[in-house]
């Protein structure tokens, strides 16, 4: 088992490919590596000279392809979950706190007043337009899209495994996963699919006395309460992952196979697992 | 006597005039006077000025089209680049998607995990 690890998108990548080392898997290595981080700098709301940052600064773009086809699946998704995920939660999040990298985001603060979501966007084309007053965050949905596509570079060389801090996907054979519960670790074969943990036990600071989170319920335009501390779910690609994990730790039906971690202690199998 | 010198200043005086009318005519008088007239070549200059014109115009538009038809050349050149890597990537996609089965799985299992998911 090959194994790479790296540094991006805020989080630590590691890439495993079952295959004997050579030189088209160091080439498929390289390849993956290069396509985070070729993505990290089209898709983040922390460098200035990103694509996302230039759209959020001018409101309307002619964008790449890929940002433009991320922004279609981030608004299909919204579609898709009745807005429980919403792309559109940028400045919600900044007021929450999160205006930064979380490694400088300060613990504590004072609290700022909420910001709406669910923001028009419009694309036709690569052109992207943003209701006025709203910004994009693709975050976590950008961190599903760069699995999927070093996943498809990654493959060419072997059976493989991409993991960003969590969203992971997976192709080729079973690729035994660890999965956090209430009652210790779980493992999960997962075999040609994708999984994704959305919760609220990483990523918090305080302000003014409160906890606070980076999942942002676009209803209210701060930090998501319920019953769930994190949610783990399956699903084909990375990016529907991403989008199912997040809408279920708001509360959304799941009917595809998903561990739940509720507040209280409990884990809940669903979806005929185990 | 007096016959004979009278006859000798005479074919003097004949072969005199007759080198200098030679002169005369070799010098083609006439042709000056009425060439700096002739309507004819004043009209070639005013022609040959203006085409001079017209030449120096039309290299002007030419390298103006030049220098556009370059500057497209590349864009679409950037852009045939563009489309061409859009293309490899589709088919890395395509490729990748086409080994993939459509359905994910994921089942309880008792092995060691390889790795792990947690909150992102």
């Amino acid at each position: 088992m090959l194994r790479r690890a790296f540094h991006a998108m805020g989080t630590e990548v590691g890439l495993l490919l079952d295959a004997e080392p050579s030189a088209e898997s160091e080439l498929a290595f390289a390849h993956a590596e290069r396509e985070f981080e070729r993505l990290e700098a089209m898709l983040s709301r922390f460098r200035s000279d990103s694509q996302l940052s230039a759209l959020n600064r001018s409101g309307v773009l002619d964008a790449g392809p890929d940002l433009a086809a991320l922004t279609r699946l981030a608004v299909e998704a919204r579609e898709r979950t009745g807005g429980l995920f919403d792309p559109t939660v940028h400045d919600a999040l900044v007021a929450a706190g999160y205006d930064r990298t979380f490694d400088e985001v300060l613990r504590e603060g004072h609290a700022q007043p909420a910001k709406a979501c669910r923001g028009q966007v419009w694309i036709k084309g690569s052109r992207i337009e943003l209701e006025p007053g709203f910004r994009l965050d693709l975050g976590g949905i950008a961190k599903g899209y760069a699995v999927d596509r070093a996943l498809a570079r990654l493959s060419l060389a072997g059976p493989c495994l991409v993991n960003a801090g969590g969203d992971l996907a997976g192709r080729g054979r079973l690729w035994p996963v660890g999965v956090e519960t209430a009652d210790g670790e779980l493992t999960l074969g997962l075999e040609n699919g994708a999984l994704a943990t959305s919760g609220r036990d990483r990523r918090r600071w305080q302000r003014g006395g409160h906890e606070l989170h980076h999942l942002i319920d676009p209803a209210t335009g701060t930090s998501a309460e319920g019953e769930f501390l994190r949610v783990t779910v399956l699903a084909p690609t990375a990016v529907d992952a991403e989008v199912l994990a997040k809408a279920a730790f708001l509360g959304a039906p799941v009917e595809t196979p998903a561990v739940f971690v509720t507040t209280d202690g409990r884990t809940l199998l669903k979806g005929g697992i185990g | 006597m007096t016959n004979h010198v009278a006859r000798l200043y005479a074919l003097v005086a004949a072969v005199l005039v007759f080198f200098g009318a030679w002169a005369a005519i070799a010098a083609h008088p006439w042709q000056t006077r009425s060439a700096a007239a002739d309507p004819r070549l004043a009209a070639l200059q005013v022609r040959e000025q203006r085409l001079r014109a017209e030449s120096l115009a039309v290299k002007r538009i030419v390298d103006r089209r030049w220098a556009t038809y370059r500057a497209q050349l590349a864009l679409r050149k950037r852009e045939i680049a563009s489309v061409r890597s859009q293309n490899a990537r589709t088919r890395i996609a395509a490729a990748a998607l086409a080994s993939a089965p459509a359905a994910p799985s994921v089942r309880v299992v008792t092995l060691p995990p390889l790795t792990i998911t947690r909150t992102s």
